[in-house]
């Protein structure tokens, strides 16, 4: 289920000003070349002084990191043996390599940094807020609309399959096999959920149909119109150039 | 401009897997009138609401407001007939509690300050302003259901069609509901099973059994015949 949002987020930064620094934030760690661990160890720190301000949960934050570290983790994990450089170790027929270790150490890097800078921008911002700076940013509306609908249908499936589950649970304190958990209770079970997920469609589906009158029952042809957002603050404005500013010269100290 | 705000004739409305919904409905309701539309579970009130702005044709004639229900009137006439949906799920969609209230009167083409202030007003009406940032999804079904009101309110509908709503409210957010229903001067068309809702704000009831009206009249005679109300699997409008 998606992630909620800690704050309400009715005060602080412009959600357009986060949107675009965070982007920001995050091509700069992208483009930084292997081994600028100082300009890493500053925009680092620089999360770091985001998260006090805003007084993120530390360690739900870190575990949600922590989560997304292995695939990264896994995607580099044959950078060390397949980068030419002087060779360390050798496993077989593999040769770990010094340059190889390096680009290794520095992806893991940069993925962390990026994904705790945008981990920071999701828990900080309701989704609703994300999405309207997204359309106010000159994402084209149909766009915002589908990525807001599949967040929303996300809620309606979970809540569907939650209400089956109870339903099923509720009415299933005998089981038909007795205690035991051999093949034949697996077998019932699979049979259970195959039914279940089936039916989850269906009821979704259904609903996404009756969601639909909703919408037109309230005057919806085709296109969505939303409110225009408020406008941008001096303050949120300084904030984003300054912020701006300083990723721009961390780019240029760590490829200078 | 005709005084009828509800003009039915043998309606008939069958689903697409066959089941009989509407038999040769007939109904007429006045312009300003406040009716209760009561029946047993099944009995076809959902799928004839559904047929007053549009999202469901069946065989038969159906006029709203002086408008035919047909295709070249839907968006007159939905921006005038506004839609309680029974379930509120099936009705709130919106990331906000906010957006989903504005969703209508936005889509009316109304100014931005305009459709802020209804917005406002409509969650304000049904007690659930200080929710205006909140995600639906989140809501309790009562607090729902309030804002499922309020998204139709905000429209200020000429004619309201209002799918049950009552259940699922604690009672002292059915009783500010019934009191707000009935300061309001628009037509207003509700099913319900609320035998005390009925009682409170309709002066006219209509019987629907079977896809068909099986009784029509005072809301106080129908609502307290006893024979009626339970061959109908309904229960007389009690301790009032
Ligand atoms: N989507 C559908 N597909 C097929 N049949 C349906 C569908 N929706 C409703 N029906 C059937 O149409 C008949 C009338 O249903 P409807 O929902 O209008 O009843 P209702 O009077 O609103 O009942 P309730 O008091 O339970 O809300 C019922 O027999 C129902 O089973
Ligand atoms: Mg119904």
């Amino acid at each position: 289920m998606p992630e909620m949002a800690e704050s309400d987020g009715t005060s602080g930064l412009d959600p357009r000003a986060r949107l675009l620094l965070t982007l920001g934030f995050i091509v700069v760690v992208t483009a930084l070349p292997d081994g600028a661990w100082v300009e890493m160890a500053l925009l680092a720190s620089s999360l770091l002084v985001v998260a006090v301000i805003t007084r993120t949960d530390w360690a739900s934050l870190l575990r949600r990191v922590a989560l997304l570290l292995p695939f990264a983790a896994l995607a580099a994990l044959s950078l060390p043996f397949t980068t030419a450089g002087e060779t360390l170790l050798r496993v077989g027929p593999l040769r770990l390599t010094d340059r190889g270790m390096l680009r290794f150490a520095a992806l893991i890097g940069r993925t962390l940094l990026s994904i705790t800078a945008a981990s920071l921008l999701v828990r900080q911002t309701p989704m609703p807020q994300l999405f309207q700076a997204l359309q106010s940013l000159g994402v084209p509306r149909l766009l915002v609309a589908i990525a807001a609908s599949a967040y929303r249908y996300s809620f309606i499936l979970a809540e569907e399959a939650a209400r089956m589950d109870r339903a099923r649970r509720s009415r299933s304190a005998d089981l038909p096999c007795g205690r035991g958990r051999g093949l034949r209770w697996l077998w019932w079970r699979a049979r259970g959920l195959g039914g279940m997920i089936g039916m989850l469609f269906l009821r979704s589906y259904e609903r996404s149909e009756r969601i639909y009158l909703a919408m037109v029952a309230r005057g919806y042809a085709g296109t969505l119109y939303a409110l225009e957002p408020p406008a941008w603050q001096r303050r949120d404005l300084y904030a984003l150039v300054g912020g701006m500013a300083g990723l721009l010269l961390c780019l240029l100290m760590g490829v200078r | 401009m005709s005084d009828w705000a509800i003009r039915v004739r043998e309606l008939r409305y069958a689903y697409p897997d066959g089941r009989e919904a509407l038999r040769g409905l007939t109904l007429t309701v006045a312009r300003g009138e406040k009716v209760a539309l009561v029946g047993p579970n099944g009995a076809g009130k959902s799928t004839f609401l559904l047929h007053l702005n549009g999202l469901l044709r069946g065989e038969g004639v159906v006029e709203v407001l002086g408008m035919p229900v047909v295709e070249a009137n839907f968006p007159r006439l939905r921006a005038q007939v506004g839609l309680v949906f029974q379930d509120p799920d099936d009705q709130l969609f919106s990331p906000t509690v906010f957006d989903d209230v504005a969703f209508g009167p936005l889509h009316m083409g109304l100014s931005a300050e305009e459709v802020r202030r209804r917005a406002r007003q409509a969650l304000e009406a049904v007690g659930m302003l200080h929710a205006a940032h909140r995600m639906p999804h989140h809501l309790s079904l009562g607090e729902r259901k309030r804002v499922a009101i309020a998204t139709v309110l905000a429209m200020r509908p000429e004619l309201l069609l209002l799918d049950e709503p009552t259940a699922g409210l604690d009672p002292r957010a059915r009783r500010s509901l019934i009191a707000l229903l009935g300061t309001l001067p628009q037509t207003i068309l509700v099913a319900t099973h609320d035998m005390r809702l009925a009682a409170a704000l309709c002066r006219r009831a209509v019987v629907m059994d079977e896809g068909l009206i099986v009784a029509d009249g005072p809301a106080d005679r129908l609502l307290t015949d006893a024979a009626l109300m339970e061959a109908h699997g309904l229960e007389v409008a009690c301790e009032c």
